[in-house]
This record gives structure tokens, sequence and C-alpha cells, in this order.
């Protein structure tokens, strides 16, 4: 919940991947039901002005409860 | 199309459209509104997301004063929901491109998730409560005050709901409700008893069908093989269609029997019975033909309210089944509660294994106060007429001579007091535990009369609890250590020349009538509904083929085996009946 609340402060569109499915960060319904297993590895992928800044703050706030992060800024 | 198998419960055939109700009973009025209506479809959804937001801004500010911030979290949850980008394009997606209707838009798409989240791991599975309550708020801001209850129908319907209450099926409107399907339940659940009782097919332990289905949709049920067909194909509507055609040309072919006696075709009479949880059920009893009540439950006048039923609801209770009944046999049986999920919820501590806890006489003899007031009004009401009392879940002659001198104090307050009873009727006993089946011939000497209970007698027998759909498949009468034991407990009724009746689900189960009958049965008391298809049977059949059949059951050792020879036997004798 808080994840998607921080994707929501950034105007960058964001993404969140499992590898699968790609969905948008800042829909609660759609991360939620992408994080549903522990030990997912997920990419996020941050396009707009703030987008490094938006994919530094979302894996610093994750890197503790969803377990490894990748980042990937374009 | 989508087919889903449950427990079937009320068997039969019923084909409409469903009612879908969550805990508050909403049922979406329409699927899919005219082409040019979705703009004013999204305006509507707009405008219900908007005072929904309102709403649960308004409770997060009332949460955060009177309990904490922290509590108050919730609702932002809920409001990060509410507004989630993902979820509004999937409602503009369905009321755009399907022209559905916004109520209907906004179930289906959070049914769909509640359903996702159903299935994955328990901290996110917890998630579905909170899409519900979403789906409950957008739905009532959309309906308004059309909240729809079953109590006033226009259409025929099915009703598809997680569980239905008591008061929810007792204001029933029965001109309407076709069927039953939940998503919870077993074979001995209140709603599987309701549905027997007013002949209407019922399927239970469906799962997520309230998740599946919206209101609307077409919906088959197939009570008698515990089928739920969702939105069938033409094929299928078809063959159901045909299906339930022939039944209510089978059941219209039985009204001719009801004053006829049931008497086999060679000259044995035999007494049927029914069962009835409600007084109102009385008249339903005598207008399928049976000659009196056999069971009378009375867990009703605990269940219906929050407080203890007085001596005088007993009472009335008693009297408005015997004023029916002046001259005919009623079977009143004391309070059979304990395992319940009612009484359960309300216990202090739940038991852990409540099927074997504290329930029925074993309940009663530890509350005694309500226990004297419920036989203090049976042995009242019972002056001046057939009625006689039984009491549930004997599993040993300590509880029955204890229960009995219960009553034998009762009698003496009540004559102390000049108060008019019946200190003479006659006192009975379910033989339901294999405890008692195998001492019924020293039970057969300390009582008037035995009436045999099929469910349990066969839970605890088996081991089997058949609201568990992982071993519902194990539950039957057919097997030869339950038929074993129900001959004993005929046997010992013969011996000591006391009356044998069996009010349990077997005794309704046209499959075993010819049996039981040849194992020496000659009182059956079943469900309203099962009263004629018994009749036809017992009038077509002599008591020689009976006993020959009963012969070659007991002589055969497994259940598969009993099953195909009463299954044959009874499609001789009854042909139309539509069965698994």
């Amino acid at each position: 919940m808080q994840f998607v609340e921080v994707a929501q402060q950034y105007g960058s569109t964001i993404e969140v991947s499992n590898g699968t499915r790609s969905v948008d960060a800042k829909s609660i319904m759609s991360v939620m039901l992408l994080a549903g297993t522990q030990g997912t590895v997920l990419t996020i992928h941050a396009d707009g002005d703030d987008a490094q800044a938006a994919a530094d703050a979302l894996v610093a706030l994750v890197a503790g409860g969803f377990g490894e992060m990748e980042d990937e800024v374009g | 199309m989508k087919v889903k198998k449950g427990i079937g419960v009320s068997p039969g055939v019923a084909i409409a459209q469903a009612v879908v109700l969550n805990a508050e009973e909403f049922d979406i009025p329409q699927r899919h509104v005219a082409v040019d209506l979705a703009q004013a479809e999204l305006a509507r959804l707009r405008k219900a997301t908007a005072v929904s937001k309102k709403e649960i801004q308004e409770l997060r500010k009332q949460t955060a004063e009177k309990i904490d911030k922290k509590t108050a979290g919730i609702f932002d949850y809920h409001l990060m929901l509410l507004e989630d980008k993902e979820l509004h394009k999937q409602f503009t997606a369905m009321i755009v491109g399907s022209h559905a209707a916004a109520e209907y838009a906004v179930a289906t798409v959070l049914r769909n998730y509640a359903k996702l989240f159903h299935d994955m791991p328990q901290h996110l599975a917890d998630r579905v409560h909170d899409v519900y309550d979403i789906e409950k708020r957008l739905l009532r801001n959309l309906i308004g005050q059309h909240r729809q209850t079953l109590a006033h129908l226009k259409r025929n319907v099915v009703v598809v709901a997680p569980d239905l209450s008591p008061s929810q099926t007792a204001a029933m409107d029965r001109e309407h409700v076709l069927g039953i399907a939940i998503d919870v339940g077993g074979q001995t659940s209140h709603t599987a008893i309701v549905a027997r009782g007013l002949g209407l097919p019922a399927v239970v332990g469906l799962n997520d069908l309230t998740a599946d289905a919206a209101g609307g949709d077409t919906i088959i049920i197939d009570g008698t093989r515990g089928v739920v067909v969702l939105n069938p194909d033409a094929e299928t509507l078809a063959h159901y269609q045909q299906m339930a055609r022939q039944q209510v040309e089978f059941l219209h072919s039985l009204d001719a029997l009801r004053d006829l006696p049931a008497t086999t075709s060679d000259g044995h009479e035999v007494l049927l019975l029914g069962n009835i949880e409600f007084p109102r059920e009385t008249a339903t009893v005598l207008d399928k033909g049976g000659q009196g009540i056999g069971l009378y439950r009375t867990e009703f006048l605990y269940l219906g309210s929050d407080t203890e039923p007085s001596e005088e609801d007993h009472y009335n209770a008693y009297r408005e089944v015997l004023n029916l009944c002046p001259d005919r046999s009623v079977v009143i049986r004391t309070l059979d509660l304990g395992a319940d999920k009612y009484t359960q919820s309300r216990a202090r501590i739940p038991e852990r294994n409540p099927m074997l806890g504290l329930r029925s006489i074993r309940f009663c003899l530890q509350h005694l106060p309500a226990f004297k007031t419920q036989i203090r009004a049976i042995l009242r009401a019972a002056v001046g007429t057939r009625a006689s009392m039984m009491f549930p879940l004997l599993t040993s002659l300590k509880e029955l001579r204890q229960a009995k001198a219960i009553m034998r104090d009762v009698i003496e307050d009540l004559e102390e007091e000049g108060v008019e009873c019946a200190p003479d009727l006659p006192v009975g006993i379910m033989v339901e535990t294999p405890s008692a089946a195998l001492q019924c011939y020293a039970f057969a000497q300390e009582v008037d009369f035995f009436s045999i209970g099929t469910n349990d007698l066969i839970q605890y027998t088996l081991a089997v609890d058949r609201g568990n759909e992982r071993v519902a498949s194990l539950f039957t009468g057919a097997n030869p250590a339950v038929l074993r034991l129900l001959q004993e407990i005929i046997r010992a009724g013969q011996r000591y020349d006391i009356p044998v009746s069996m009010c349990g689900e077997l005794a309704g189960d046209p499959k075993y009538t010819v049996l039981l009958l040849g194992l020496g049965l000659r009182t059956f008391s079943v469900t309203p509904s099962a009263i004629p298809e018994i009749k036809k049977i017992i009038r077509g059949v002599t008591m020689e083929r009976a006993l020959a059949v009963a012969n070659r059951v007991m002589k055969l050792d497994s259940e598969a085996e009993i099953n195909n020879y009463l299954r044959m036997e009874m499609h001789k004798l009854l042909p139309e009946a539509y069965t698994d």
C-alpha cells in the first residue's frame, strides 16, 4: 500500500514487473496481485521527468519487504 | 457456460435467473443497458464513486477521533481501492465495450478481483473483505434504496448466496424462489433442511459460486446430482428444461395419491408421517397426505431470536401444531442444539469438535432450567392429544434415566401447582448413535418408542462428516454396518413390542423404501415434499418382495453392490423418478 502511495507521488509513468507481467505501479489492485508471492524478483520501470527519483524511492522502500529488486530507468 | 459441483441437498431441477445476495442482500436489477446509455451509466458510476469517497472520508475522520489514527488507516486503503485507476479502466471497458449496467460492471469486476485474492497467500486473501466492502458501498450508492430482499420478488429466481440465515429463509417469497445455491454448508445445514421441507432443489458447498455468479445470470440447479450450471449453452439448457418438465408432470401424477392410504399392494399398513421444522409446515404435511408429524424439531424456537424462549413460547408453538392434528400422532423432539454454528458462534469458547461435544441431550442435561421449561410446555400442550416426547442423541441408559427423572420432577411440580398436564404421554428416544443402537434391547425396555435418526447414525458409525466435501462421498446408508444396526434396532422394537419409526433422511429416500419395509420398518417420517413419492413406492410393492429385497441386500458386502441393487429395484417401482 505504501508502495503505491509513494508511486502516486511521482509524475512519471511507473510500471512494475515480475518478469512475466507488467502492471501500473500506481494501481493498488494490480500491485497487490503481482506481489502475491514472496521471493519474486520485481523490476521497476519508470518513464518521465522524475523517473530516477521515483525508482530510487521505490527500491529503497521495498528492499526490505519484497526481497531482491532490480531497477531500470528508461 | 460454467459447471460447478457441490453437494445436492434437495433433489430436483430449477432453472431461473439468479439473485445473488451478499451479506447486505443486494440484487443487481439488470445486467445490460442500451448502447446509447453508456455515458449515462459512466456518470452514475462517477457519482456513486464520489458519494462513496465522501462516506469513507467521513468514516476515517470519525474513526481517527473515536479510536485512533492507525485504525483509521484502513479507510485510506479503501479510498485507494475506490479510486484505483486499473479498476475504473475495467469498469469503463465493461460499460462502454459490453453495454454493462454500472452495477453489473462493479459486481463483475470486483468479484473477479475477490476471486483472484481468494487464491493468494493468506495475508492477501484477507483483502477479499475489503474488496467486498467496496463493492457493497458502490452498489448501495448505485442501487440506492431499491435494496431487494427475498420477501417480495417480481419474477422467478434462483437464490445464490454465501449462506442463508434462518431469518432469510423464513422470509423467502415461496411463490418466486425456485431453487437455492449456497457457498457453504452440508446435508444437515439449516438451508438444506428448509429446502427439502419446501421441496426446492438446492445445492450447497459450492465454495465460491457467489464470486462467479452475477445477478441476472441464467442458472440451473440440479439438486439431485449436486450440480449448478451458470449461463448454460443451448443444448444443456434444453436438456434440463426437458428434465424440469418431466419433474412437474411426475409431481402432478403423485397428487392423485394424496387421499389414498400408505398400504402395500398386498395390504400391509404403513404409517407415513412428516418431519417439520416450523409449525406452519404442518399444513404442508397434511396437504401432501401425511398422517401426522413424526418429528417436530424445536430448535427454531431458539434460533429465531436472541432471547431464550419462554414456557408460553414453547406451549404456543406446540399447540399450533397440535390444534391442526387433534387426533394424529405428533412427536415433539426436545432441544437438539449444540453442534450447529449458531450455538457455536455464541459459545464463549467454541468447541474444537462440536459433533462430539456438548450437544443435544447432553446440552439439556447441563442446562436444566431451559430443559425443564421445554418439558413443562410439552406436558401441558399434550393434554387431550396424541402428542409424544422424544429425547435425541442418547448414548447411555444413564442419560435416559436422568431425563426421565427430570420429567418426573416436572410432572410433580405441575401437579402440585394444579396445572393440567399429560403425565402419561409416550416417551421415546432417537436412536442415532452406534452406542444406542448396540444397546437397543436395553433401551427398548425403558421407552415407549424408537425413532431412528439416520443422519447422525451414519455420521457416527462411518466417522464421516458429510459437510466436508473431501469425504462426503463416503457418507451412505448403503454401508453394511449401518444396515446391520438398522436391522437390530427394528428387531429390538419388535421383540419388546414398541413402535419403531425412522425420521432420518434415509426414510425419505425412495431408494431405501422397499429395503426398510423388508427390514420390518412400519413407520416412515419424511420431509413433507417426499411424502407422495414414498407413498407411491409403498403402494406399488408387496411385503413378500420387500422381504426378498432385504434378504438379498443383507447378504451383500459392498456399498457399490447395495447401491446398484437398490437403485435398480427403485426404478422398477418408480421409473419416472429422476435420480443420479
